[in-house]
């Protein structure tokens, strides 16, 4: 794919952040940027591969039409510390850091993709973070406006990037999930009900697990929801069993996402 | 036919045009900030308009395998209110964004002196952000409005190449192109242009710096008039490649000034992929 043959050259060795855990992409893995099928393909790095398509012939046409699928490192370390310095840097640096540091190639609609520019913006939030250690309401200000004045990618990775910074900020972001969850852009939505989702009280969540059935978002992509494991919520359940009684009287398919988190007796009962 | 639609309201139209122009060739467009029809009041306002414009717009258009760019600016019917001229504050936050690929639409509704101010300002932004500008005539004295869009443009210290003047026609048509800008042609039913007056341009003058978009919007307008005015050159005896430079090459040398274009979508075989997924079947109401 896209990224493969510049892979090697993402500046892996430099330590990962603190605490990129499932759910954050994480640039140790440039060959799953794209999505089966889904994505485009980087003109950049495989001119070939796209000629024929007209996209690709275009973007290839003009030199300055350019995504950086490799990762600068040394500017985004560069960066980083500029921002820890002075915090308030971060207002420019954030919107510009996709094309100057690095981003995978495409616009996707498809929720929960690993993009490297994701990766990126979430550095430097970390690095907002360490700058505002002392100050919770301010990185609390800071991480808002990112969010208030963000295109849906840089919301995308305010949003990611509240997990890694839970310590700091406490409940004070969670007004960004539900505004996330608002929206009718899957990418949002997916980002939201992260690992800080926790925060939100369950009946938002609940609604949160429910907009994702709806959606399209897989709930694989949904932190801490393990249908086998998690027999506790069972209001959820409910939701979610009535969701798929509401599809098959419409004569719809179920989603696998809302069967798998049913049990099997619920599922042969709704059948009968 | 591949489509560079470098003029549409798409947050004025439906999915099923998305659909009709990928069918027709469209992979491509740039949605201009302007006016909505009803005036807004307030500089909120605005910014829930450019939200949309990166946010939003960008993701429906992805869905149908539409590359989707802006542009960003206070329009000028709406610098006449001053309720509506602080958001020339909040520009920056703006033209700092990836797919943001010019400051527009700028220039002049009614002359006013309100007018000139932004205009000034936002072409200032322009050079400070290294963007090109998309300046639009205006409706009525179009000629002397165009004569004195130009001075402006010169005064700012634009480089013209920098530049398009959009909305032409036949009598402003001569004046931008002495001054080097690029010339910008609304095909809209109607009024404007029309795919056979917009051939005959292109056969008196060529096709360098030439834009041919359909403005398609809320009015009574046809997001497939650039594929209409491809058609209509090709039955001129134009080629193919000068339809694709017209279409395709212009708009990406245009635009691609700016650095931020966002071309790579997924191609028109992947876009199976997308006809296929349960995301375009509605649930998103
Ligand atoms: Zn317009």
């Amino acid at each position: 794919m896209s990224m493969s043959s510049e892979g090697d050259r993402v500046g892996l060795d430099t330590p990962p952040p603190p605490s990129l855990r499932s759910g954050a992409p994480s640039l140790g893995t440039p060959g799953r940027a794209s999505s089966p099928g889904g994505l485009a393909r980087s003109h950049s790095g495989s001119g070939g591969s796209t000629s024929g398509s007209p996209v690709g012939r275009a973007a290839s046409a003009s030199e300055r039409v350019e995504t950086n699928t490799v990762v600068d490192e040394r500017l985004l370390a560069e960066w980083c510390a500029e921002i820890e310095a002075d915090p308030t840097r971060i207002r420019t640096r954030f919107p510009a850091a996709a094309r100057e540091i690095g981003r995978t190639p495409g616009t996707s609609p498809e929720p929960g993709a690993e993009r490297v520019e994701d990766v990126v913006r979430v550095r430097l939030l970390l690095a907002l973070g360490r700058g505002l250690a002392d100050d919770a309401d301010s990185l609390s200000t800071e991480l808002h406006d990112l969010y208030r004045f963000g295109d849906a990618d840089e919301r995308r990775a305010v949003l990611l990037g509240l997990g890694h910074l839970e310590d700091a900020i406490g409940d004070r972001a969670v007004d960004l999930l539900h505004d996330a969850m608002r929206t009718n852009d899957p990418r949002l939505v997916a980002a939201a009900m992260g690992t800080y989702a926790a925060r939100l009280d369950p009946a938002a969540w609940r609604q949160g697990v429910l907009k994702c059935l709806f959606i399209g978002v897989p709930l694989r992509l949904v932190a801490g929801l393990d249908p086998a494991d998690d027999p506790a919520d069972d209001e959820l359940r409910r939701m979610v069993a009535d969701y798929a009684a509401e599809r098959r009287a419409a004569g719809r398919e179920v989603p696998a996402d809302a069967l798998s988190f049913l049990p099997a007796p619920t599922q042969t009962t709704r059948e009968s | 036919m591949r489509i560079f639609d470098p003029h549409i309201h798409m947050s004025s139209r439906t999915t099923d045009d998305y659909e009709a122009m990928y069918a027709s060739g469209v992979r491509a467009l740039v949605e201009p900030a302007f006016w909505l029809g009803q005036p807004r009041t307030s500089v909120d306002s605005f910014v829930d308009y450019f939200d949309a414009l990166v946010g939003w717009e960008r993701f429906r258009a992805s869905q149908f395998g539409i590359a989707h760019h802006c542009t960003i600016a206070l329009n000028p019917k709406e610098a006449n209110d001053p309720r509506c001229t602080p958001v020339l504050d909040l520009l920056p936050r703006y033209l700092a964004k990836d797919g943001v690929v010019a400051v527009g639409e700028v220039g002049f509704d009614s002359m006013t002196e309100d007018e000139e101010k932004a205009f000034s300002r936002q072409l200032e932004l322009a050079r400070e952000f290294a963007l090109p500008a998309m300046v639009h005539t205006p409706h009525r004295d179009k000629l002397a409005g165009t004569r004195r869009t130009l001075d402006l443009v010169a005064a700012a210290g634009m480089e013209p190449g920098m530049v398009v003047v959009d909305h032409l026609n036949e009598v402003t048509v001569d004046v931008v192109d002495e001054a080097g800008a690029w010339m910008g042609f609304s095909i809209y039913p109607d009024t404007k242009m029309d795919p056979d007056r917009m051939v005959a341009i292109l056969q008196r003058r060529g096709l360098d710096r030439v834009l041919v978009n359909s403005a398609a919007d809320w009015g009574k307008s046809d997001p497939l008039r650039t594929r209409a005015t491809g058609e209509a050159m090709l039955a001129a005896g134009f080629t193919e490649d000068d339809v694709d430079r017209v279409l395709w090459r212009n708009p990406v040398e245009f635009f691609g000034q700016s650095g931020r274009l966002l071309l790579d979508v997924p191609t028109a075989d992947q876009g199976a992929t997308f006809a296929g997924n349960s995301l375009l079947r509605g649930e998103r109401g």
